[in-house]
């Protein structure tokens, strides 16, 4: 234990301040219709959506020959070009086009989405790819954050709330999507 | 019912200034019904050297305007940002019922009008196209309006008693509460910025076509006035009391 | 040099000064209309608040209790009394790691820290990674904003910046394809690193977790990537509870750039198999500031920046004009609780206008605090002589009627009488760009007297 530790804690008992309670956080009204203000948010947020079944043959119109496909979807593992093992290493993580994952979660007022970790396989793969396709199930979603988080029962290593694909204003306030990770994303959307 | 009674308070430039600003106000708190004083003695408030960090220098300040107020039902005044310093500040030592007293029962003119004469509606003339000015500590301070910053119901005190007039349009305008950089000794402290503050404020009243400007702080349209003057720009700064109280323009 | 000496400097250029204003405007616009889409955003802004006193006033016991239960989750948790002690233990982990290259995402706390010159100094490359920052970095200068570092900057500036750094074709300064550029040169130095650091939105007591906020995936890619995460966190950083966030995330990325949230929330529990991740808890004159009562509300402080785009001082004078971590009205409050010497201007550099306190989404009084740490500076004997002397006889005339009649009446004689040339001078900072109101021949007190007494 650091002698700075010590001193810091101390410094603060020492004021003695009185201690306000942690306020509760009520249930706040929920209205309208949770899949429309999820798919508003995300095509807001520059998100691709499809409705629809995990289906193969709906990933050959947003993939191209030849693409570097990496999928962590059980029923669509037949899509992957890579192995599991080809993601340690880095320069095969950095040519990935596609990536799909499940989502646990999704957010009408947000368009955010749950990927705990062990959806993803590794950490960096849906920052680093260029392409991020989600699938969410309609009866995970919720109206906010509040429902969201209550929802999480299992806390993960890392857990991850998306909300689009990777985007910067930072020169002049000029909206750019790609700052470093996906330059798109698509959330496909099942019953 | 008896009359209420209100001790007029003018603030020190508003007296030494702008004389028909406190002679608008007297009259127009009159016509509507008030036994008005205006109690001789008075100064100021003390916002000025307060704001300058000098609050500890006002005990005789606070003493004479305590002394000065402590004895009337309400306390008027044609200063929202005068009113918030009253309404935040104003003690004087070892007489805390009568400052406590001061305090609460201080009123800036309009939310006067609105809230406690509960009057709605004022009948005068003002044909012309005027923009008002919500400056900041009425705004934010006393709340005579909800401010574009928070998610509440819309309220405007002063644009509400202003759209009852005849004759008289508002215009809109790009920014419809932004501070003019008036500040007390920030005009002088912060000169330029203040300068250009006060530009881009009456920039969006011209652009807008307004032909004067109005508010209940005559700091703010003072500092407004003195660049219109100085640079010979095409409106006019005009109290609210004025155009209450059926002033032409 | 004052925040008066530094806002008129920038206001001198004043094509650029509109841009700047009218570019924050509208961010503080989207922050207005994405606010109007929750009804409950008073309320979220009251909890928020409640929740952040909640932990000032039990901050001991919930460091405590993180600590606890980040150890339990494999987290190194480090505490530093100053900045200096926080760089020397981010060195430390870096010399046990044998590290030299190290990238970094938006983190104020490490920029008040000095971080960057102290690693460098020692040897090490430290890139940061957010665009914005990258660019401030390439031009050597400290970020102006503390979510859009380099709003100070126009595109034909960073073309060049990028042109000199990045070799991309000179006079191209299409946003698009800068961005482009930066990707490439920053992939690189992600795939490179050994040591990725950044700050910390929020940490959470209850399960020993933090949370780490951006747009543009900066610090996950940096993180994910180097084998080693640092994160330097700020002690009035934590919540207490999980479900807190549920507030926060609401309240954070409408307040900052009106989007309903960052694109990326991440939430770090555990390390990666085989990875490290540390927590170095700051308190660098924290608990100080814990200890003034009438200032201890700033350090509810999320970093949204939202008083910043509000600010029509700050949007008319720079990030700069503060010469300061934290610039703006949040920064003018925090600054003197470090160096009240250095920062006495800036609790002066704002009308009070208050609108920084009814954007703020955990409702820091700020206005307020700047008014009273306008009367700290004087108490203790910093302001201005002259103005020290001004003000004692201000408050002599206005306690006395007496003299503020005779005064006044003076006043205005000699202001109608004295040519102008007497009036407008350079002591007259209020003539310079301004017109005197022209003296009328009685006060309202003349006029009373005579009309109706």
């Amino acid at each position: 234990m650091s002698d700075s530790r010590a001193a810091i804690l101390s410094r603060i008992r020492d004021l003695n301040l009185e201690k306000k309670e942690h306020p509760v956080i009520p249930d706040f009204e929920k209205n309208g219709d949770v899949k429309s203000q999820f798919i508003n948010s995300l095509v807001a947020s520059h998100v691709s959506v499809i409705e629809g079944n995990l289906d193969t043959s709906l990933f050959e119109q947003i993939t191209s020959k030849n693409d570097i496909i990496y999928s962590n979807v059980d029923e669509l593992s037949s899509l992957s070009t890579i192995q599991k093992d080809q993601l340690e290493d880095q320069l095969t993580l950095s040519s990935l086009d596609h990536v799909i994952v499940r989502g646990e979660i999704g957010v009408g007022e947000n368009g955010a989405i749950w990927l705990p970790e062990i959806n993803i396989e590794k950490r960096v793969m849906s920052f680093i790819t260029l392409h991020l396709i989600v699938i969410v199930s309609k009866n995970d979603l919720v109206h906010d954050m509040h429902q969201a988080y209550s929802k999480i029962k299992e806390l993960p290593g890392f857990g991850l709330f998306v909300a689009g694909p990777s985007k910067t204003a930072d020169i002049e306030q000029s909206l750019v999507i790609g700052a470093h990770g996906p330059k798109r994303m698509t959330v496909l959307l099942t019953d | 019912m008896s009359k209420p009674k209100v001790g007029l308070f003018i603030p020190c430039y508003v007296d030494q200034f702008y004389p028909q600003v406190a002679i608008a106000s007297l009259e127009l708190l009159e016509k509507l019904g008030c036994e008005v004083t205006y109690p001789m003695n008075q100064t100021c408030c003390g916002q000025p050297t307060a704001n300058s960090g000098y609050e500890h220098l006002n005990t005789s300040v606070n003493d004479l305007f305590v002394d000065n107020f402590a004895s009337f039902e309400y306390i008027v005044c044609p200063s929202g940002s005068c009113t918030l310093h009253v309404k935040e500040h104003m003690h004087a030592e070892g007489k805390p019922n009568e400052s406590l007293h001061v305090r609460e029962n201080s009123y800036e003119l309009v939310e006067f009008i609105t809230d406690v004469l509960g009057v709605s509606e004022i009948s005068v003339v003002f044909p012309h196209k005027v923009g008002y000015h919500a400056s900041c500590h009425g705004l934010r301070g006393l709340r005579l309006g909800s401010g574009s910053e928070r998610n509440i119901a819309q309220f405007n005190k002063p644009e509400q008693l202003l759209k009852t007039i005849e004759g008289l349009e508002l215009v809109d305008l790009d920014m419809k509460d932004e501070c003019c950089g008036f500040g007390g000794t920030f005009a002088v402290a912060e000169e330029a910025l203040s300068v250009k503050m006060g530009k881009d404020r009456i920039t969006d009243h011209i652009k807008h076509e307004a032909e004067v400007i109005t508010g209940y702080d005559m700091s703010c349209l003072m500092h407004m006035e003195g660049i219109i003057n100085r640079d010979g720009l095409p409106i006019k700064v005009k109290h609210i009391a004025e155009i209450l109280n059926g002033a032409g323009l | 040099m004052s925040h008066s000496q530094k806002a008129a400097e920038f206001v001198q250029n004043e094509a650029k000064t509109n841009w700047h204003n009218e570019t924050l405007w509208w961010v503080r616009n989207k922050r207005d209309i994405s606010t109007q889409k929750i009804p409950e955003w008073e309320e979220l802004r009251s909890l928020g608040s409640a929740v952040k006193e909640n932990v000032m006033t039990n901050l001991a016991d919930y460091l405590e209790e993180f600590e606890k239960n980040a150890t339990a989750n494999g987290i190194h948790v480090h505490w530093a009394a100053d900045g200096q002690e926080h760089n020397r233990i981010v060195q430390s982990i870096l010399e046990q790691h044998n590290a030299k290259k190290v990238v970094k995402s938006k983190s104020i706390l490490t920029e008040e820290c000095g971080l960057n010159h102290h690693l460098e100094d020692i040897g090490i490359e430290v890139v940061d990674t957010d665009l914005g920052e990258r660019i401030v970095q390439f031009a050597k200068q400290p970020p102006s904003h503390i979510v859009l570092p380099a709003i100070h900057m126009k595109k034909e500036e960073i073309s060049e910046l990028f042109h000199k750094h990045l070799q991309t074709e000179e006079g191209n300064n299409d946003p698009q394809y800068l961005t482009e550029a930066a990707r490439q040169h920053l992939r690189e130095k992600f795939l490179n690193a050994d040591v990725a650091i950044t700050g910390v939105n929020f940490g959470i007591a209850e399960t020993g977790g933090f949370v780490v906020c951006t747009n543009e995936g900066n610090a996950d890619m940096g993180v994910h990537l180097a084998p080693v995460h640092i994160a330097s966190m700020g002690i009035e950083k934590l919540i207490p509870r999980f479900e807190d966030l549920g507030i926060f995330t609401r309240l954070l990325a409408r307040s900052a750039t009106g989007q309903p949230i960052t694109n990326y929330t991440s939430h770090f529990h555990r390390p990666e198999s085989g990875k490290e991740i540390h927590v170095v808890l700051v308190d660098n004159g924290r608990t100080a500031q814990l200890g003034r009562e009438k200032f201890r509300n700033s350090l509810k402080c999320i970093r949204c920046g939202a008083c910043m785009n509000t600010c029509p001082i700050y949007r008319r004078s720079g990030g700069y004009s503060y010469n300061s971590t934290v610039p703006g009205p949040i920064g003018s409050i925090l600054s003197p609780g470090f160096d009240l010497k250095k920062n006495k201007s800036l609790p002066f550099a704002s009308t009070l206008c208050g609108s920084c306190s009814d954007v703020c989404p955990v409702k820091i009084n700020i206005h307020e605090q700047l008014y009273e740490w306008r009367q700290v500076i004087v108490s203790e004997g910093l302001d201005a002589s002259p103005k020290k002397f001004a003000m004692k006889v201000a408050s002599k005339v206005l306690g006395s009627s007496k003299l503020y009649f005779s005064l006044g009446k003076m006043a205005r004689k000699s202001l109608s009488t004295l040519p102008n040339k007497m009036i407008y001078n350079n002591l007259n900072a209020w003539g310079k760009q301004r017109d005197l109101p022209k003296p009328p021949k009685e006060s309202f007190k003349e006029w009373y007297k005579k009309n109706r007494s």
